[in-house]
């Protein structure tokens, strides 16, 4: 499957650049967001909510932006953060799309330091790993309030 | 403040399995500032239509018009109501202050100073001053449904709507905003549509009832109407608690105009005056009496007398409800507290003729009511509502 990913992606002169990786991995990601959103905003948030800003004022676009939305802060937030964790950690369409090291992500990266199998540089490769697990870490930490208020499909107070 | 008109309103739901007609060429006429209950059991519309008229369901055919213009097409936030929802619909995030005072910033250009004002005023009259800075997940049922009520009220709208808005509430806090909703009406005089399946909620709060079935109306009319001319069997048996006593039987005329009413283990003389009404033709009726008008006489005419056997005696404080058995169908009795027979007894039920009712059995419709209740045929005093 890669061969004709690769193919589109080489058609469309997006091969070697960061907006050709973007999209790479964000169509990566986006099945698993649908899934875990739509089950949110189907039962998470009671359709009453929506009706009545409907009455009060909005119309279906601003009642979702502005009431809708802010509710399902938890969720967005779940879902921000296992995108993230999915693209940070993906390999394989990075590896297939990227030769250029302007380009390559972190988790490639690491992979170019451990192929170099001459002269192991063990210092290297550890300090690089540490800084490959901060940023998930960090993000993390940041969102985890709202993570399993998302998990457990409960909208925000 | 509006008068509110549906000219055969239709609402068909199509879905690719079935085609459902949830509410059939509904016609109603609701005069500015009236409070109308619309009552019916479950799936029977009465949602359907008060969705229709706030602009959530489309409308497949006829017409819905507020203030004498059409409002078919028209978004929910252009129709000028305020709808009170089941489960309050409240928004979580906000404060009970910012729940009130929201739909006043996005529908109206008035500054946080009069916004601010009327929310104070509305929550004075909603009794939740000391509430307006809380987030609506720690109130209880009964402040969110008084908020929900506030959020409607401070709106100021041509039509309030109310979606059985006290169903969660548990049966004493219910009765209690029963009261509460009638006085702000009466105060603030806006014309209302409420809908509930309770026809008790129906009968206290409403100037007029609309008791729909099958997405059909069934009749409009003011709570004393539907409870003594009910226009059909179905009315009959909906409105009253407990409900009336039903009987198929056979109508046999004496030359003189009178007759009988017979079944099994059942007879009743009738005069001619009761039978005047009904087509000479008509013979198999269905006899309607409600509990509350049958008593237990041992010393009542033996030709206006029925026998039976004494099931259950249910004692409720004010009243003592009998079951009885009719020929193992259940006759309810209502009687008062002195009255209170022993289980397995046969006692003499009796009652007057001016309270009975007779259905045609083939189309169920109401044939002749007890004469004595003539008197709520004529139009409803309505003044009371629309005074202020």
């Amino acid at each position: 499957m890669t061969i004709p990913v690769y193919e589109v992606f080489y058609f469309l002169k997006l091969v070697n650049t960061l907006p050709g990786i973007i999209i790479a991995l964000s169509i990566f990601v986006l099945p698993q967001n649908i899934w875990l959103l739509q089950g949110f905003f189907r039962q998470g948030i009671p359709e009453n909510i929506e009706e009545a800003a409907l009455i009060d004022g909005h119309n279906e676009l601003t009642a979702f932006l502005r009431v809708v939305l802010p509710l399902s802060l938890p969720a967005v937030a779940a879902a921000a953060l296992f995108a993230f964790l999915t693209a940070w950690n993906n390999f394989l369409w990075v590896f297939v799309l990227t030769t250029d090291e302007a380009t390559r992500t972190a988790t490639v990266a690491i992979y170019y330091i451990l192929g170099s199998d001459v002269l192991r540089e063990w210092n290297v490769l550890m300090a690089s790993l540490v800084l490959l697990v901060a940023p998930p870490v960090i993000f993390y930490g940041l969102s985890r309030r709202y993570v399993g208020a998302g998990l457990g499909g409960t909208p925000g107070d | 403040m509006a008068r509110l008109e549906l000219d055969e309103v239709t609402k068909v739901f199509d879905t690719k399995a079935e085609t459902i007609v949830a509410v059939e060429e509904l016609d109603l006429d609701i005069d500015d500032g009236e409070f109308i209950v619309v009552v019916g059991p479950s799936g029977c519309g009465k949602s359907t239509t008060l969705r229709m008229i706030a602009g959530l369901e489309t409308v497949t055919d006829g017409e819905i018009r507020l203030g004498g213009e059409r409002i078919n097409e028209k978004s929910p936030k252009d129709r000028d109501i305020a709808m009170v929802f089941q489960s309050y619909a409240l928004y979580p995030h906000k404060t009970v202050h910012q729940n009130m005072a929201y739909g006043l910033h996005l529908s109206t250009d008035l500054d946080d100073e009069e916004i601010d004002r009327r929310v104070q005023q509305a929550a004075e009259m909603m009794g939740i001053e000391d509430l307006l800075e809380k987030k609506p997940s720690s109130l209880s049922g009964g402040q969110q449904q008084r908020v929900a009520t506030g959020r409607a009220i401070v709106r100021e709208p041509s039509l309030f709507l109310f979606d059985e808005p006290l169903s969660n509430l548990d049966a004493k806090l219910r009765k209690h905003m029963r009261t509460e909703i009638s006085r702000i009406h009466s105060e603030v005089g806006i014309t209302t549509v409420y809908v509930t399946h309770d026809q008790e909620e129906a009968m206290t709060m409403a100037d007029r009832i609309v008791i729909l079935n099958d997405g059909k109306l069934q009749q409009v009319g003011s709570p004393k109407q539907v409870y003594h001319e009910p226009t059909n069997y179905f009315v009959a048996d909906f409105i009253g608690s407990p409900s009336m006593n039903f009987l198929d039987v056979e109508l046999e005329r004496n030359p003189d105009g009178a007759g009988t009413i017979t079944s099994e283990d059942f007879s009743y003389d009738v005069s001619n005056r009761l039978l005047e009404p009904i087509d000479t033709s008509t013979s198999s009726l269905i006899f309607g009496i409600r509990p509350e008008d049958v008593r237990i006489d041992s010393q009542a005419p033996p030709e206006k007398t029925v026998e039976l056997t004494v099931d259950v005696v249910e004692i409720v404080g004010s009243d003592n409800f009998i079951y009885l058995d009719l020929a193992g169908r259940e006759f309810r009795v209502r009687a008062g507290s002195e009255v209170e027979p022993e289980e397995g007894d046969v006692v003499d039920v009796t009652f007057d003729e001016d309270d009975v009712h007779l259905f045609d059995s083939r189309t169920e419709e109401a044939l002749v009511h007890g004469y004595s209740d003539a008197s709520v045929t004529t139009p409803v005093e309505r003044s009371d509502t629309t005074a202020d």
